[in-house]
């Protein structure tokens, strides 16, 4: 196995020869090799260790590895501003060439004159000195470097934007056409009467589970090779004509190749592929992640009614409230959306008002010391009792603002958002804590919520000015929550939405911009961290670290539920947390020099707020 | 007939010295050229430095950066030549003129010796001729020989 890494910066460990990865050659494979230890990172020391796979597996990891995705130390490329810098080396080229041309053209003129003759030895150090400025050691030469690399330049800044392209349009194309598939076998089948008789919508819930679970374990595996193998070609940002010709040849081949495997699979005994299935998707918890985002497609396809009938046309059509509706969902959100709008509370169909009150005077709190101590802000509203339909043994839900002044008086603030509170469906209505479920599906829907309007109230009557900058935390929910805010141009209008951390929140279909620092914490055995079916952007502003955390972690304890939420636990989460304070990665530095001055420091003082929202009936007192 | 000798030799003598008197002009000339575009490199170089593609991160972009900082130090070293080169030709400027001051002073000593040679009797004259032949030559010499080689002052 050798390790590569993709251009958004998730480090892999992936083979080097494979259905698709074969064209690549592995010597091409070693020259990549080494960019993986830039991006794997264990606490105190350094850059440099990495074991294990972020896609492929836990064998051999190390427990306390963590992988960090985009910041400012990411992997990323930006075509654009290759071609920019391109174009300015070029430039440079010619004004060079043409500085030499000129400088020969002065000294000949002046050779012309009776100058040699009379001096002789003076003429031979110029020549000497006109040899060195524009020769190929002088002018001459830099142009032709510079030249050459702005050829280089540009044709690398070409090649990520092109393998981008093919990485991505290959990973929709496969999801797409395998759940489409998938779906419309599945629509065929429900249109006929006897399925219906025998066994009803058991029937299609199971063969709709086995279906996506095969999509995201074998078809993942196949396209997760075919796009890390692009990505590792393009990282020395080079792709020559027969690189090139081989990825794409490989993306072509994927959907053939899936339908391979599906009819060796269907050949081969239905109850061993049922069994690898489960064991594989018990190892690999974020698979769920391949399986929420085949919905969108697969529901499309079923709605069709099988038989390959054209494709319906979605379109999203806006709601009251901020809701939308899109039919067949063109995306998780859409989905998400979609069912919010008709099972959750604060939406067109039965909307709902939140009522925010103080909790209390403000009071003077210790400042955090770092991202650990940050996240510890959550700690109050994640316990108080067990997470139950009846909420955490309170009605209403909490929120926490904290007031830093430094030493020479700046305010910043940090907003602390809770996670779920209830467990009570969308559409029921047994309590009025508005950190429910249905926040949740309309938050992954990037739907306005309770929460997001009680945020905002919170932050009002806490006194924040809109040129004060915010740091937004928020664990689980409290993510969802914080990410929505800084993704809503409204409310940046209103705030000065710095950073946002969250932890175990599914916050990867959000659009937070550039100008925000994003730090998430992930951890591999979190289900909940998947629900948004995407993986976070890895881009400069937004970093995600992956934590693989040790099978003792996970395991339920005595007496304790076999739910797979020990990955959620935020104890964990700030155990991470601690990582990220003690790692030396880039991207891991750059947040906390971000976060740093909302942090303790010499002088600084911190006071915070608390205020609880609960849900009222629209228009009631 | 000596002194004719002499006139001839300074009718060859003073073109000369307004030759390489031109010839320091034109290289000064050419020296204030080349630190113009010594500037213009340097201006380059700073242009070019900020061609770092921020956008990019990678082990790739941290190779390209190296070869970047290459380009950037050959540039600047490049600026540092075209100075040298300019050092270089108002040297030969100063070179030149000095010959020509050299040219100028031996036509005023050899005609001074002739002036005095028409004074002095059959004796001492055809001597201070001499004399005043030799200061020429030697000066004509010092400029590239004789009149006929002045004129071809192509040879580079």
């Amino acid at each position: 196995m050798s390790p590569v890494v993709s251009p958004n910066g998730r480090t892999v460990v992936g083979p080097a020869a494979g259905p698709a990865g074969s064209a690549l050659t592995g010597a091409l494979v070693e020259e990549l090799a080494g960019a993986v230890v830039d991006r794997a990172v264990g606490p105190g020391v350094g850059t440099g260790i990495t074991t294990g796979s972020g896609a492929g597996g836990g064998a051999g990891r190390e427990d306390e590895v963590l992988v960090v995705r985009g910041g400012a130390g990411g992997l990323v490329a930006d075509g654009l501003a290759m071609a920019g810098a391109a174009q300015v080396l070029h430039r440079s080229a010619l004004v060079l060439g043409e500085v030499g041309a000129d400088v020969v053209a002065l000294v000949a003129r002046a050779a012309l004159t009776a100058a040699p003759v009379v001096d002789p030895a003076g003429a031979g150090a110029v020549a000497q000195a006109l040899a060195v400025a524009v020769g190929p050691g002088g002018t001459g030469g830099t142009a032709a470097a510079c030249g050459a690399l702005a050829a280089r330049l540009a044709v690398a800044g070409a090649a990520y934007e092109e393998a981008e392209g093919l990485v991505d349009r290959s990973l929709a194309r496969l999801r797409g056409g395998a759940a489409a598939a998938a779906g419309s076998a599945l629509g065929a089948a429900a249109r006929r009467p006897e399925v219906w008789a025998a066994s009803g919508s058991t029937v299609l819930v199971a063969a709709s589970a086995t279906a996506l679970v095969w999509v995201a374990v074998r078809g993942g595996g196949l396209v997760g090779e075919v796009g890390d193998a692009a990505a590792g070609a393009l990282a020395d940002g080079r792709l020559d004509p027969r690189e090139r010709a081989a990825l794409s040849a490989s993306a072509a081949a994927m959907p053939d190749a899936l339908e391979v495997l599906a009819r060796e699979d269907a050949a081969a005994a239905g109850g061993a592929l049922a069994a690898e299935a489960s064991r594989l998707a018990a190892q690999h918890p974020r698979a769920l992640q391949h399986l929420v985002a085949a919905l969108p497609p697969l529901l499309a396809a079923a709605a069709r009614g099988g038989g390959g009938g054209p494709r319906p046309s979605a379109t999203a059509t806006a709601l009251p409230h901020g809701d939308r509706w899109a039919w067949p969902p063109r995306d998780v959100a859409d989905l998400a959306a979609g069912v919010a709008v008709l099972a959750a509370q604060d939406g067109a169909l039965r909307p709902t008002r939140v009522e925010v009150r103080a909790a209390g005077p403000a009071r003077s709190v210790t400042p955090a010391r770092g991202t650990a101590d940050l996240l510890a802000r959550a700690r109050p509203m994640a316990g108080g009792g067990a997470l139950s339909p009846a909420g955490r043994a309170t009605s209403a839900a909490p929120i926490a603002v904290e007031r830093v002044v430094d030493a020479a008086g700046a305010r910043r603030w940090v907003v602390v958002l809770p996670p779920t509170q209830t467990t009570a469906a969308p559409w029921d209505e047994v309590t009025t804590n508005p950190a429910d479920l249905g926040t949740d599906l309309r938050g992954v829907g990037e739907l306005p919520t309770a929460m997001t309007r009680a945020a905002v109230e919170a932050m009002d009557r806490a006194g924040v000015a809109p040129d004060e900058p915010v740091l937004l935390v928020g664990y689980s929910q409290g993510g969802i929550t914080a990410a929505q805010l800084a993704a809503d141009p409204a409310l940046r209008s209103r705030f000065a939405v710095d950073a946002v951390l969250t932890a175990g929140a599914p916050v990867g279909g959000l659009d937070v911009p550039p100008d925000v620092a994003v730090l998430s914490l992930e951890h591999e055995e979190d289900w909940i961290a998947s629900l948004e079916g995407a993986d976070a952007p890895a881009t400069p502003s937004r970093t995600t670290v992956l934590r693989d955390l040790p099978d003792a972690a996970t395991a339920p304890g005595p007496g304790e539920p076999a739910d797979g939420m020990a990955g959620h636990d935020l104890g964990r989460y700030r155990e991470t947390a601690a990582l990220v304070d003690a790692s030396d990665d880039p991207s891991l530095v750059t947040w906390r020099a971000r976060v740093a001055p909302y942090l303790a420091g010499e002088g600084t003082t911190a006071s915070a707020r608390l205020f609880l929202a609960e849900r009222r009936p629209p228009g009631g007192g | 007939m000596v002194a004719a000798g002499v006139e001839a030799l300074v009718g060859a003598a003073v073109p000369a010295a307004a030759a390489a008197s031109g010839a320091a002009a034109a290289l000064r000339l050419a020296a204030a050229g080349v630190e113009r575009e010594a500037a213009v490199v340097r201006a380059e170089v700073a242009r070019a430095r900020g061609a770092d593609a921020p956008g990019w991160r990678s082990r790739a972009a941290e190779a390209y950066r190296a070869r970047l900082a290459e380009v950037v130090a050959r540039g600047a070293r490049d600026a540092g030549a075209l100075d040298e080169l300019a050092r270089a030709l108002r040297a030969h400027a100063a070179g030149a003129e000095a010959r020509a001051e050299a040219v100028v002073a031996a036509v005023a000593t050899a005609s001074a010796l002739a002036d005095r040679a028409a004074q002095e009797g059959e004796e001492l004259g055809p001597r201070l001729l001499r004399r005043a032949e030799g200061v020429l030559e030697e000066a004509l010499r010092a400029v590239g020989g004789r009149a006929a080689a002045l004129a071809d002052g192509a040879r580079w």
